[in-house]
């Protein structure tokens, strides 16, 4: 069992700049946590808490039960894989992956087995005897892993690990250091500005902002519950209005926003009058006929007119920017052999209430 | 036929008056070279095998004797070796109080103490040796700070000058060169990436063995280089042995002086002084074949 427990945990730099303020979480054992956010919203000083390189000001930081607050990082038992790789430049692969066990005093013959076996793990066995330098930088990030996890550590702390990566390399070492991590079965917490790689990689992502958690959930339900408008546009993209709540009846909110009124499903938690944020997902969005405000099923519906200012071909769809007639972009994304319209093309787009979220 | 001959031959003008400028733009550091320290040195090695006449002349007459001379006479050998022995102990002090001084620096968080001290450090160079050697000689003296200090904790018995003597020249020597050995050794710490440090530590390693086995390995060029050049410049002090040593202390630079100032035999001085450069020479070989080791071991 090895858990990362975090209680109300507060780090405020002498000068008073507080770099996060009063987060708790508790990461289960074996679980894959990310935490994601925009540059200074206090995710590296967070891991940096957990690993042991800052103290907390206030707040009770734990792995397996023990208060770790003033624990050095050696005295963890944790793994780190650095975002520049940190691999030792004077030592071998070999000595480097080495190192954790060599420091914690175990014998030569199991030593080499365990250099091995990681090696294996990371399916770059002929490295043995090269130096850092002469490795690609896939090669250094695996064996940069392959280095952490040698010792078997409680906790394995990722301090965006494939930052420096380019992009094709950076979507093969998410799946492989996925796959690693479960083959494993090790707590793992990793840091990233990277939204898609949170998506990709977690069993449940911690979107931070400003030092504190706006939302923590599985990437699925933070991705299509959002509970609060930087949530909603950090973690892919959304369309963002906001007004005022001018009805609620049959289970739909009518929200004035403006020169634009929009129907949503989302009647929980809201009362007329209430200023609230409305949040849709491009992808939830199709262009439709500029006659109709509702579909057949009669579902209520909200439909916007404009025309399109900017189109993006991406390969596999098209992102469209409509500007509105009242003087807002919307902006859609549409699977290329559905729809394919030019710029300046007058279009209507129909959003199904139930796609509306609506927050406060 | 000719009318070829002329295009062939304006064809090598024209392509070849570029080249020929470069040749000379490139070549000017050769040239200033050459004429500020390889003329000089081979005029030194040609007066070496020059005869010496009473009274500071010398003929150009080719011998070996200046050479004989020195390797005949244990005076200059021991001097020699003394020279070799005062700039070894002035490095090894160098480096052991450069070293922790010039880590604590390097690592302080705040830049503008890091300036704050480099300064301070860089600043103690704007005076010249002779006025920190004579400073050392008062500070020295039998009513010195320092004799009085140690007096006054127990060290000595009663104030008692500690200057001129090996103490007080070893002292000066350390003091004079610090400088260079702290400033070399500043730059090789600061190029240690924190986050390697910080890596050694998430695998278990304690501050301590973090040192010996990161930090140290990777300042060891500098620690080459600080030492290097402490030895270099010991080796030619001057000024320093004789103000704050006795006789008995005086470098083969003081003897070299003395050659060609008092004796007026300058073939002698030049032999010494070429058998100084090739000890200079000898130990700067093996410096660099030591960082230039380490780095084809790290490739």
């Amino acid at each position: 069992m090895s858990r990362v427990v975090l209680e109300g945990v507060t780090k405020r730099y002498p000068g008073g700049v507080e770099a996060v303020s009063d987060v708790s979480l508790v990461v289960d054992d074996g679980e894959f946590v990310t935490l994601v956010g925009p540059s200074g919203c206090g995710k590296t000083t967070t891991l940096r808490t957990i690993a042991g390189f800052e103290t907390p000001t206030n707040g009770f930081v734990g792995i397996n039960e023990n208060r770790m607050n003033t624990v050095p990082p050696d005295k963890r038992d944790i793994g780190m894989v650095f975002q520049d790789f940190a691999l030792f430049p004077h030592k071998t692969v070999e000595e480097n992956i080495a190192y954790g066990l060599k420091v914690r005093g175990n014998e030569r013959d199991y030593i080499d087995d365990r250099v091995d076996e990681m090696l294996e793990l990371v399916e770059l066995p002929e490295t043995k005897d090269r130096m850092p330098d002469q490795l690609s930088g896939g090669q250094q990030q695996r064996i940069a892993l392959a280095r952490a996890v040698a010792p078997e550590p409680d906790v394995l702390l990722l301090d965006e690990p494939l930052a420096s990566l380019d992009k094709k390399l950076r979507e093969t070492m998410q799946v492989e250091l996925r796959r690693i991590q479960q083959k494993l079965d090790i707590t793992t917490i990793l840091v990233t500005h990277n939204q898609k790689e949170a998506l990709t990689m977690s069993d449940r992502i911690v979107v931070m902002n400003d030092g504190h958690f706006e939302q923590v959930g599985s990437p699925e339900s933070v991705y299509s519950n959002p509970k609060t408008p930087f949530v909603a546009n950090f973690v892919g993209t959304a369309n963002i209005l906001t007004g005022s709540i001018s009805a609620i009846n049959d289970n739909v909110s009518t929200v004035n926003c403006g020169h634009t009124t929009v129907h949503s499903a989302d009647t929980d938690n809201v009362e007329v009058g209430d200023s609230v944020s409305v949040v849709f997902r491009p992808e939830h969005l199709s262009f439709t006929d500029p006659q109709t405000a509702t579909d057949g099923s009669g579902e209520q519906s909200t439909r916007f007119d404009g025309s399109v200012s900017v189109r993006r071909y991406t390969g596999d769809q098209i992102e469209y920017h409509v500007r509105t007639e009242t003087d807002e972009t919307i902006v859609t994304v549409q699977r290329v052999a559905e729809t394919n319209v030019d710029v300046g093309s007058n279009v209507s787009i129909r959003l199904s209430a139930n796609d509306c979220l609506l927050l406060n | 036929m000719s009318t070829e001959k002329s295009t062939l031959s304006e064809r090598i003008t024209e392509t070849d008056l570029l080249p020929r400028v470069k040749h000379l733009i490139v070549s000017y550091p050769a040239l200033a070279l050459s004429l500020f320290f390889v003329v000089p040195l081979i005029v030194l090695i040609v007066v070496s095998t020059f005869q010496n006449v009473e009274g500071g002349f010398f003929e150009p007459v080719f011998t070996l004797e200046n050479y004989v001379r020195f390797f005949g006479s244990e005076l200059f050998q021991g001097r020699m070796i003394y020279t070799l022995q005062i700039a070894g102990v002035t490095t090894i002090l160098s480096l052991a109080i450069g070293y922790p001084l010039a880590y604590y620096i390097a690592t302080l968080d705040s830049e503008r103490w890091r300036r704050v001290y480099l300064s301070v450090i860089v600043s103690s160079l704007f005076l010249t040796f002779i006025i920190r050697a004579f400073a050392w000689q008062v500070l020295l003296s039998n009513d010195g700070v320092v004799p009085t200090i140690a007096a006054t904790i127990g060290i000595l018995d009663e104030p008692t000058a500690l200057a001129p003597s090996y103490l007080a020249l070893v002292i000066g020597m350390v003091y004079v060169f610090l400088p260079f050995m702290v400033l070399t050794l500043y730059t090789s710490i600061r190029d240690v990436d924190d986050s390697l440090k910080e890596a050694s530590r998430s695998l278990g390693a304690r501050p301590l063995r973090t040192f010996r086995e990161v930090t140290l390995p990777l300042t060891k060029n500098g620690i080459i280089s600080g030492s290097m050049l402490v030895f270099v410049l010991s080796l030619g002090v001057y000024v320093l042995p004789r103000i704050l040593g006795n006789p008995s202390e005086w470098t083969l630079a003081v003897l070299i002086g003395n050659q060609v100032g008092v004796e007026g035999n300058i073939p002698y001085g030049a032999t010494i002084s070429i058998l100084l450069l090739l000890v200079v020479g000898v130990i700067l070989g093996t410096g660099w074949y030591l960082i230039g080791g380490q780095r084809r071991a790290s490739i």
